[in-house]
């Protein structure tokens, strides 16, 4: 099996509402990752593309319709799919792709537009309900977070203002993204006094709708070592789905994000990750996520990732822990959906090779990890990276 | 990292005003969806009044909703069992946003009900009712744990739907 | 053994619809067509830096050399019938009052082509290759496809 490195990244800004169509998206952010790669379109051997579901684009078949602005023309690609999971299981995909030893480079594009569906995207969620047991009661998307957010703050006594806390980090380290259009710096008040969407979910602790793209170059040893100076390294990588039937499963603690972590610290050689994961870009739609992911990664035991988060733990300036969502995260810099997943991998690539601008956290770092979720709530992806 | 990223970003007013052009698609995008074995008949349980359960002898777990294959052993399920319409609270949220993102005036309390005669954590998606109108009288009346009882609608307006239980509210 | 229901007075269903619509912008490229397209009834094509082809509808990038593409040029309202269809059903499989030419037509020396109705024609007389020029809606142009339309030429 082949070593496989990150040769380079990119991103087109994230937005409410692009004038670029999805093609438009994905070849301005493969032009960038290309860019930092150093490399053509004709040095890439293969094409992985991760989008979410059609409903938010509103074009069938996604794959195939962007695949022209993803670099795919006349190229093997696939297009995997793991709902909200799939941004960082785009690079996933490019690791296997390459470690079977069959393509030398692969190119990651994963692109979301979520302003052309009318009303309103969250509207498009619906059918993730169970049309039988579950559509008929009225439901809303928000109510899958807020049962969680609900159960995880429950049985762990996290208060809000800890939970609220996560959006305010978030949002103040997005103000250092270039992607980023509405970075803020909030106040733990004015998050807990937003308005109730659905509780206790507050407005201030949503992401926003957003469109957007990202990219990824990838290559293997040879290739990478001939373009010479030093690279970035995929060491571990994992991904696991728990049962679909939600409500059929303890909503505090994501095992799936457990069993993904434990494959790619298996594959990584990682016994001790509170020690040998320097810095982590978990998924964060919600801000109570952040905390309920970086327990599932086994950063911090059950229900102690709220604490850790009280104590600077989780900061970007943190010099004895593990600063997460440095970029900022989906609750600061926006959620296209795939793309925002594979944001975080980039920065992981940032940060390991010390590209991160003001991000740059104040630790030293050689190993980190990003991760995603999605799907029926209930993917983890883990793509663990060292220099 | 590239600090100048491509994208141009537009406002609202910039489509609705149609300075920037627009192309609409309201699609007629319909469905039937068949309910399958299990399901047809678990909606014939709550036509009748009664929640409806399946077991698989191998992991000994009784299911709801449910399901002709235990999707654990990855074998055929093997007998009903009928549930109690009692359960506990697992979590609630309170809503004031409906599907499409509009906002409400009056909230709905979703929650996932842990049933009776169920395995430990089986809990399916259903409505609290009798809890009050207000965010602060819902939190003054639900905890999660609370024991629930369901409230169907009277056996001649059941339609073999899971709007056939209306609500649980509150064991008194 | 599998229980195989062919009872179809058992079985049980439920309908519904997707519930959303959608809004779509047409991109930097297709902004850019269709505000010529609506302004000066004009087909616009875009023109690859590199390989020097002209492709409509104008694109913002050549999905061969992978460039960004940025100059823009009229493809001129005279095209060749690449291929065509005769539609006799409406998408919810009615019958339409009169059958449609749907014609796939291309330009001179252009990359691509462009989809409309071909009108003012018996089905039964069009051919691959004809001539057709095209004609943009002046009356209420929408700033969409649907302005487009071709006659013989």
């Amino acid at each position: 099996m082949s070593k496989v490195a990150v040769l380079g990244a990119g991103m087109t800004k994230f937005m409410r509402r692009s004038l670029e169509t999805g093609r438009e998206l994905c070849w301005e952010a493969a032009d960038a990752a290309l860019q930092d790669a150093g490399l053509t379109i004709a040095d890439i051997d293969c094409v992985v593309i991760v989008t979410a579901p059609d409903a938010f684009d509103g074009v069938h078949m996604k794959g195939e319709y962007l695949l022209d602005g993803a670099g795919a023309k006349g190229k093997p690609m696939v297009r995997p799919y793991v709902g909200g999971g799939s941004g960082v299981f785009g690079p996933i995909a490019a690791w296997y792709h390459i470690a079977s030893g069959r393509y030398r480079t692969c190119l990651v594009v994963g692109e979301e537009r979520m302003s052309p569906t009318q009303p309103h995207p969250q509207g498009a969620f619906n059918a993730i309900y169970d049309q039988f047991t579950e559509r008929p009661l009225g439901v809303n998307l928000l109510w899958i977070f807020s049962l969680e957010m609900m159960r995880y703050m429950q049985v762990y006594g996290i208060p809000l203002e800890t939970i609220a806390q996560v959006a305010v980090k978030n949002k103040r380290n997005a103000k250092d993204h270039p992607a980023c259009q509405l970075g803020a710096e909030l106040t733990v008040e004015q998050v807990i006094e937003s308005e109730v969407m659905s509780y206790p979910v507050r407005r201030l602790m949503v992401s926003p709708v957003t469109d957007g793209a990202a990219a990824m170059v990838l290559a293997n040893e040879e290739f990478a070592r001939k373009k010479g100076g030093k690279h970035v390294w995929v060491e571990g990588v994992g991904w696991a789905l728990d049962t679909s039937y939600w409500t059929n499963r303890d909503l505090c603690y994501p095992e799936y994000v457990e069993k993904a972590a434990r494959a790619a610290y298996k594959m990584a050689g990682i016994t001790k990750p509170r020690e040998e994961i320097h810095v982590a870009e978990p998924y964060d739609p919600f801000a109570y996520k952040e905390l309920h992911h970086l327990e599932g990664l086994m950063l911090a035991d059950k229900g102690q990732a709220p604490k850790l988060l009280e104590q600077g733990y989780w900061d970007r300036d943190t010099t004895n822990g593990i600063p997460a969502s440095p970029s900022g995260g989906l609750l600061g810099v926006g959620n296209p959906i795939a793309a925002a997943g594979l944001m975080k991998a980039a920065e992981i690539y940032y940060q390991l090779s010390g590209k991160a601008g003001a991000r740059q956290v104040q630790r030293n770092v050689k190993r980190g990890l990003a991760q995603a979720w999605g799907d029926l709530m209930q993917v983890g992806t883990v793509i663990v990276m060292g220099v | 990292m590239d600090t100048k990223l491509r994208g141009t970003a537009l406002r609202e007013d910039d489509l609705r005003s149609g300075r920037v052009l627009t192309t609409e698609w309201r699609g007629k995008i319909q469905y039937t969806w068949d309910a399958g074995v299990a399901i047809g008949q678990f909606l014939d349980g709550l036509k009748a009044g009664k929640l409806l359960g399946r077991k698989c002898q191998q992991c000994q777990r009784v299911v709801i909703p449910p399901r002709m294959f235990c999707e654990i052993c990855f074998r055929r399920s093997d007998e009903w069992v009928t549930l109690k319409d009692t359960g506990r609270i697992n979590t609630f949220s309170v809503s004031y946003v409906n599907w499409d993102a509009s906002r409400r005036t009056t909230p709905q309390v979703p929650a996932v009900i842990e049933i009776d005669g169920a395995s430990p954590g089986m809990g399916i998606l259903h409505m609290l009712g009798e809890v009050g109108e207000s965010l602060e009288q819902v939190l003054a009346s639900v905890q999660v744990g609370m024991p629930v009882q369901a409230v169907w609608k009277p056996a001649e307006q059941r339609e073999g739907q899971i709007t056939d239980v209306l609500y649980f509210r509150p064991v008194k | 053994m599998r229980e195989y229901n062919t009872n179809s007075s058992d079985l049980r269903s439920v309908s519904g619809d997707w519930g959303v619509w959608y809004r779509y912008t047409h991109g930097v490229a297709g902004e850019k067509f269709f505000q010529e397209m609506k302004a000066s009834r004009q087909l616009t094509g875009s023109v690859c830096p590199k390989c020097k082809r002209t492709f409509v509808p104008a694109s913002m990038y050549c999905e061969d050399c992978f460039v960004q593409m940025t100059e823009y040029r009229p493809v001129g309202d005279t095209g060749t019938v690449a291929s065509f269809t005769v539609l006799h059903e409406s998408l919810e499989e009615t019958p339409l009052a009169e059958p449609l030419v749907a014609a796939f037509v291309q330009f001179d020396g252009v990359a691509g082509g462009l989809l409309a109705p071909l009108r003012g024609v018996q089905p039964g007389q069009v051919q691959i290759g004809m001539k057709v020029k095209a004609v943009i809606d002046k009356e209420q142009p929408t700033g969409t496809i649907v302005d487009l339309a071709w006659v013989p030429a």
